[in-house]
């Protein structure tokens, strides 16, 4: 699945930004999609200095966007996250 | 006149404009509101309603282990000696130094100024570049160490941090466009204020940065931002120093640790007329007097009349209002006059 993935914000306020292309598991891929699909509401207003995540995924013809927070990212997007920036 | 159960009916509009006016109790009011309102959702998501539990000022500091939950293991509490864990001591030091600072120059009861415990999660996350407040507790990375370092070491940071529940209970400054700038200037203020008190500098041996304790040196550059030349302090500063180079776009909230670099440079050229002790009490007093809303004019406007008002109480120098007045002007900030 290619991938394009925005990290802004943060005490830093430096953007980073990831593009390119993963393999998951048939299992991954769902979940994944899944969660950009039906991203949980932010429970928390009161954020300062918080990162704040842009995930776009592309799945053959198909793209899925979402937009997450500290407060509300998922554990799984975050490993994902995690495993993209240890690659890049 | 407008007391603060008649506030309750009128509509936050009005209640914004009868702030920018003076009215206290009406800005208290919609600062209560906004907070009682963002707590109550939170709550209501929770599925449980949490009632506020006072405290009395005490640092208290978590391990995340490397995990992203907040409060996972209680390491240090206040009273409790050192540990073997450097990041633990930091957060509880360098914490106590801001509490210490604000009590001592403002009487200041914790965060809240109604002795609101003070809560330090470290180890977050895994090669986490990052340190937050999220409206109730400060949580700290540990850095990837090839660009960033242990945020929890960097008393800038952790007062920035700090500083942003202050601004949270005092003005209430919401976190996009100029009010969010706003928020992440008074926090910078405070970062550098107590950075140059922790390290016993003078105006001219301060160097005005803003996290320079937490980058490495394979980071390009030598701190995040600088209140003195903002847009310089390393290869990716976009901060404007001038009006003139205002960002207006969406990115980052609006551009609210971007459009900082204006306020930023004219607090670092007003220190340089009237010294950072009058400054500070200038700021801080304003900050109280400040609405959620409020943008880079009424700042500078509220900075005026505070100004004023502590001149003439003669707890700042005589030239503290032109003082404010010039170093605005000097990034492209003067109020119109009717």
């Amino acid at each position: 699945m290619k991938y394009q993935i925005k990290v802004e914000g943060g005490f830093t306020g430096i953007t980073k930004e990831y593009n390119g292309e993963m393999h998951f598991s048939p299992d991954e891929r769902k979940a994944i999609l899944k969660l950009l699909q039906n991203p949980v509401k932010s429970k928390n207003t009161g954020l300062r200095d918080g990162f704040v995540y842009s995930f776009m995924l592309r799945d053959g013809t198909s793209s899925y966007t979402a937009h997450f927070d500290e407060a509300n990212l998922p554990i799984t997007l975050r490993n994902v996250l995690a495993r993209i920036s240890k690659k890049s | 006149m407008c007391r603060s159960h008649q506030c309750h009916i009128v509509p936050p509009h009005i209640l914004e404009e009868l702030a920018k006016r003076g009215n206290i109790s009406c800005k208290k009011t919609l600062n209560d509101a906004h907070r009682i309102l963002a707590r109550r959702n939170s709550a209501l998501n929770d599925l449980l309603i949490r009632d506020a539990i006072p405290g009395h000022g005490d640092r208290l500091v978590y391990d995340s282990e490397n995990g992203y939950e907040q409060q996972v293991k209680l390491v240090r509490k206040e009273g409790e000696g050192p540990i073997n864990d450097l990041a633990v001591n930091q957060a509880y030091d360098n914490s106590g130094f801001v509490r210490a600072y604000f009590k001592e120059s403002f009487g200041l009861d914790s965060i809240d100024s109604k002795g609101l415990d003070i809560i330090s999660n470290i180890h977050y996350g895994k090669d986490y570049n990052n340190a937050y407040w999220d409206g109730d507790e400060m949580t700290y990375g540990d850095g990837d160490g090839k660009e960033f370092t242990n945020f929890a070491d960097a008393i800038d940071v952790v007062a920035h941090e700090l500083m942003h529940g202050i601004t949270q209970f005092l003005g209430n400054l919401e976190y996009r466009g100029q009010s969010g700038a706003l928020n992440e200037h008074f926090s910078d203020v405070f970062g550098t204020v107590i950075k140059q008190k922790f390290l016993k500098q003078t105006l001219e041996e301060a160097d005005w940065l803003i996290g320079d304790a937490i980058v490495t040196k394979e980071f390009p550059g030598v701190a995040i931002r600088s209140m003195k030349a903002p847009g310089t302090a390393n290869e990716f500063d976009n901060q404007p120093d001038h009006m003139d180079n205002y960002y207006s776009g969406a990115d980052d909230n609006q551009g609210v640790h971007v459009n900082s670099g204006i306020p930023n440079r004219a607090f670092y050229l007003c220190c340089q007329e009237i010294g950072l002790d009058d400054c500070a009490l200038i700021w801080f007093e304003t900050l109280k007097v400040l609405w959620r809303t409020a943008n880079f004019f009424d700042t500078l406007k509220m900075l005026l009349t505070t100004a004023n008002t502590l001149k003439e109480k003669k707890k700042v120098h005589d030239s503290a209002p032109e003082a404010v007045a010039r170093s605005f002007f000097e990034v492209g900030l003067t109020l119109e006059v009717a």
